[in-house]
């Protein structure tokens, strides 16, 4: 019977032995036995034997209550825990039969007692709140939120379930806010709940209710044609930064239609660009309650609140940018704003999702790297801390706790309490007078007080003690420097080096490179590398460390240098003279680069060529007639930092800069046939510079007739040319058909019924300055939209013409091409140049501003309106004479 | 000798002018159109005007022309209407003075040679008015000059 008994206390656990019974244990077993057997009444008995036998056996209790709850018998159960209340299981188990019995005040009152007995057991906030649930939701809200701010807090079945049970109840009760607190506080600690079931049906159903109030609250509203003038007129006032204006208008409007939400939105974003962000944010909320549908107000409204409120609201983003990503799904831009407000409102899982969801849409989006790297962390493990071996004890002789002692004296010191830590170090020092390092540290600590005598005399006992400890020399070489004592210094700096101390020993390469002594520096620092691995000069000594290896390979090199200049300067100079194009041909391959290379031609042409090269000739007659003043003069004039050579030299490297930019190698000195006979000139024009200066020298005056012919007669006549002949295009009828033909072709336009084309007589003769795929690009996007326009307004004809138009006092002249419908004008010219416009329309903005040119929209009295491009006329080349 | 009121932003053609015919022409600077119409309307009136196109260095505050106007014809764009009435101010100033109703001759400091049907348009408009390349020698300039001035 014994053995048999002690193997089932083995089997069940183990009683508290020592205090109980004999007897009673045997009992006890007896009832493990009669309930393992499923002999529940017996194993009661058994039990309530014992519990009655010894009332602190509190596991007797606990079974007893166990097996009572096994066989039905709850309220016996409950009387049971009841009786053990002294004991935290017992209470737990109270509480847990209370809930069985619908009794959830008395549950939440056993809880409460179990919170005193097992405080340091967080989840009892769990139980409590699933106890006060079902009669005070927002109690159970409060208590849950404050089990998820603790740091023992564990994800439990029980926690979500109570969580989604409160979150519903509260909702019921009309608590959204409280409910949506406590789910997003739930996954912003545990984040895994969100990819779950419970709390994503949870939060799918409050979305659904929340939508269906918004949705039954919303009504579609039409504006008046009246009012729609009035809204666009108000978008126009707006894009043109007439923001008062725009403002006075879509509030009248609101006074007329409170419930338009456009109204709303427009609103919204003038008093956003006034500056009034809670103005804006109140508005683009009441559009987002008029039309929830709409992905773009909920968009905006995410951007305020993440921009607008200093991250008070990023949470409300985060909802904003994903009743959006709804809508607009396919936005990648828009989830990584989801993101980044998730992200700041701590919302860590789903920020991830989003950002995965934002690069698997479009890899490339702006901020995918940022996404990217977010992505990668997120997935990321910490390994455990390294396990180090402990430190080393106390030296030999000094007892532990002086050991001890001497650092918690150096900890009273770093808190900022040098007294009590001088205290502790005499108790130390007292107590293990071999140890040297107290000694020191009470030094250290006398000097930062301003006894520098004392801390003197403790490191020269301390140095007396302990020879050899060249920190301590250092330290003490300082204090006879501040002490006037030079020499007595000057030998422990030595001595403290010669020891091996890495601060004395940078001292020392310091002084020796002040004294030019190189090789004896470049040695001294080589000892500092051998000791130091870190330190305030160490970045110091680094850089004297560079310096000094090119100082010593300097000799070097400039004797490899010179061997291999020799051998290598003339194929360096064949490869120079025929690597890189000239002007025509960068212009061929990156067009774009035309008005550029025009401009900075035409300014070289006219700054720098004038002026200053024109006197040469006059100079030349000067210096024959003897006269040595104008070249004199003219030299001031060429040379310096603002002479005219040196805007010469400025031209042409912004020329340069112009074609890396566009990834070409230019090569004007040798590749371009205008400028590189004019470069040469110019370079023989600075050999002259000390003759001009002095206004005499052998075929100064020739050489200047020469120079000025290749200057002013040839390069800047073939300047002339080279401009004149940049990116010149016909323009006729024909080009305008092409267009056209290529537009309808496309896909969208198959199948359907397409307006008449009425092309007007354009002027022969007429010439732009502008590459052939800028024209086309500029005039399909126009083409497309009247086609666009008019198939939508169902009119049937859309006209081309061409126009020439001169500017009366400059005499230029430019190309009107007249895009022509009779469709309904749904831009004005303002809107395009805010662009409050689809974008292949800005794209068409931007062409025509990079050409020099611009784009209307105008009123057309042959149709109804035009869309009106004009680009500069170029004439055709001339000869130059 | 004949006077020679010549507007230019900077002092290079004054200078030049000035060194090399100042034998044969009095000389005399404006540093903007504003400047050039106010001195158009003192005596002794000048004879001729010497007048540069380009005035990149001048002040905006200091530029004929209407900035908006202009920039309407650059989508709006300040930047480049600004640069085209510093590129072109010769123009504006060169109309400015026949509005004011100055009948002076005009040299234009440009080089019309690569844009005949401009220049036919200005010469037709704004007579009396010639032009001369950039590079044009004092030589030149100042034949160009007693052309104009008749003498």
């Amino acid at each position: 019977m014994t053995v048999w008994l002690a193997l089932c206390v083995a089997a069940w656990g183990t009683p508290d032995e020592v205090l109980i019974d004999p007897f009673l244990l045997r009992i006890y077993g007896q009832g493990r036995a009669h309930e393992e057997a499923g002999e529940l009444r017996d194993a009661a008995t058994s039990y309530r034997l014992v519990s009655l036998g010894d009332p602190t056996f509190a596991q007797a209790v606990l079974d007893l209550g166990r097996v009572l709850e096994q066989d039905g018998r709850l309220e016996e159960a409950e009387a049971v825990y009841q009786s053990a209340a002294y004991d935290a299981g017992a209470v737990r188990a109270l509480g847990e039969v209370r809930l069985i019995l619908e009794d959830g005040p008395g549950a939440a009152a056993a809880f409460r007692v179990l919170q005193d007995l097992a405080p340091a057991e967080p989840d009892v906030l769990v139980l409590r709140a699933d106890a006060s649930a079902s009669v005070d939701p927002v109690a159970s809200s409060r208590l849950l939120l404050d089990f998820l701010d603790r740091t023992g807090a564990t994800l439990s079945e029980r926690l979500v379930e109570v969580t989604v049970r409160v979150a519903v109840d509260l909702w019921t009760l009309g608590e959204q806010d409280e409910a949506w607190a406590l789910i997003g506080s739930l996954e912003g600690r545990f984040p895994g709940v969100a990819t779950g079931r419970s709390i994503p049906e949870l939060r799918a159903r409050f979305e659904v209710d929340e939508l269906a109030q918004t949705l039954a609250k919303t009504a579609e509203i039409t504006l008046a044609s009246g009012q729609i003038a009035r809204l666009r007129g108000a978008r126009e006032a707006f894009a043109a930064a007439d923001l008062s204006r725009a403002e006075a208008l879509l509030e009248g409007l609101l006074v007329e239609e409170p419930r338009s939400a456009a109204v709303w939105a427009t609103l919204s974003d003038v008093r956003r660009a006034s500056g009034d962000v809670v103005g804006a944010e109140q508005a683009i909320v009441a559009a987002t309650q008029l039309d929830p549908l709409e992905a773009e107000y909920a968009a905006r409204h995410g951007d305020l609140l993440s921009e607008g409120f200093g991250g008070r609201h990023d949470a409300e983003a985060a909802a904003a940018y994903a009743r959006a990503v709804q809508r607009r799904g396919g936005d990648a831009e828009l989830w990584l704003r989801k993101a980044g407000a998730e992200r700041r409102a701590s919302l860590r899982a789903l920020s991830v999702a989003s950002a995965r969801r934002a690069l698997q849409l479009d890899p490339e989006v702006p901020g995918a790297a940022a996404a990217r790297a977010m992505v990668a962390g997120a997935a990321r493990e910490r390994l455990p801390p390294v396990a180090l071996p402990a430190a080393p004890g106390p030296p030999t002789g000094v007892p532990q706790t002086a050991w001890v002692a001497y650092h918690r004296a150096w900890a009273w010191w770093e808190h900022g309490q040098p007294g009590r830590a001088i205290d502790t170090l005499v108790e130390v020092r007292e107590e293990a007078p071999g140890l040297v390092a107290a000694v020191n540290l009470e030094a250290a600590i006398r000097v930062d007080l301003g006894e520098v005598a004392a801390g003197v005399a403790l490191y020269e006992e301390s140095l007396q003690q302990v020879p050899d400890q060249p920190e301590v020399m250092v330290d003490l070489a300082r204090l006879y420097g501040r002490e006037g004592r030079g020499k007595e210094a000057t030998l422990l700096w030595e001595r403290a080096a010669a020891a091996g101390s890495s601060r004395a020993l940078w001292r020392r390469a310091q002084a020796e490179v002040g004294a030019l002594r190189w090789l004896k520096a470049r040695r001294t620092l080589d000892d500092y590398f051998a000791r130091a691995t870190h330190g305030p000069s160490y970045d110091d000594a680094l850089a004297l460390d560079a310096r000094l290896a090119v100082r010593t390979q300097g000799g070097l090199a400039a004797g490899a240098i010179a061997v291999l200049g020799t051998l290598g300067v003339p194929v360096w100079w064949r490869w120079r003279r025929r690597a890189g194009v000239g002007i025509e041909e960068l212009v061929a391959r990156a067009p774009d680069v035309a008005p550029d290379v025009a401009r900075i031609c035409s300014a070289l042409r006219h700054e720098a060529l004038k002026h200053h090269t024109s006197v040469l000739v006059p100079v030349a007659d000067a210096l024959d007639a003897g006269d040595p003043g104008p070249a004199q003069w003219t030299s001031e004039r060429l040379f310096g930092s603002s002479g005219a050579l040196a805007r010469l030299d400025g031209y042409v490297a912004e020329l340069g800069a112009v074609a890396r930019r566009a990834g070409v190698h230019l090569n004007l000195r040798h590749s371009d046939p205008v400028f590189a006979p004019m470069l040469a000139a110019v370079e023989r024009l600075r050999g002259l510079r000390g003759a001009l200066e002095q206004g005499r020298g052998r075929r100064l005056a020739d050489d200047l007739r020469r120079i000025s012919e290749a200057l002013n007669d040839q390069a800047y006549r073939g300047l002339g040319r080279l401009i004149a002949g940049l990116s010149l295009l016909p323009l006729d009828a024909s080009k305008l058909v092409q267009i056209w033909d290529a537009v309808v072709a496309e896909p969208a336009f198959r199948d359907v019924q397409l307006p008449r084309l009425e092309v007007a007589e354009v002027r022969p003769g007429l010439l732009l300055r502008l590459y052939p795929d800028h024209l086309r690009d500029i005039l399909a996007n126009l083409v497309r939209n009247s086609v666009t326009a008019s198939l939508q307004a169902g009119t049937d004809r859309v006209g081309l013409a061409v126009e020439v138009e001169e500017d009366h006092i400059t005499g230029l002249e430019r190309v009107a091409i007249r895009v022509r419908d009779e469709a309904p004008r749904t831009v004005s010219t303002q809107m395009i140049r805010g662009r409050y416009i689809e974008r292949g329309l800005g794209l068409v903005v931007d062409l025509t501003s990079r050409v020099g040119g611009s784009i209307h929209v105008e009123d057309d009295p042959a149709f109804r309106k035009a869309v009106v491009v004009r680009l500069p006329r170029a004439e055709p080349p001339q000869e130059q004479s | 000798m004949k006077r020679v009121l010549v507007i230019e932003d900077g002092f290079e053609y004054t200078e030049t002018l000035q060194r090399f015919l100042s034998g044969a022409f009095l000389f005399e600077r404006a540093g903007s159109g504003v400047a050039g119409l106010a001195r158009l309307g003192t005596s002794p009136a000048p004879d001729v005007v010497f007048l540069d196109m380009r005035f990149d260095r001048a002040p905006a505050a200091e530029l004929l022309g209407d900035l908006e106007q202009v920039a309407d014809r650059f989508n709006g764009d300040p930047v480049q209407a600004r640069r085209f009435l510093e590129d072109h101010q010769g123009n504006y100033v060169l109309a400015a003075v026949r509005e004011a109703g100055y009948g002076v001759p005009v040299l234009l400091s440009y080089d019309f040679t690569g844009e005949p049907a401009r220049w036919s348009r200005l010469a037709q408009r704004f007579a009396p008015v010639a032009f001369l390349t950039d590079v044009a020698s004092p030589t030149e300039v100042a034949a160009a000059l007693r052309e104009l001035c008749g003498g």
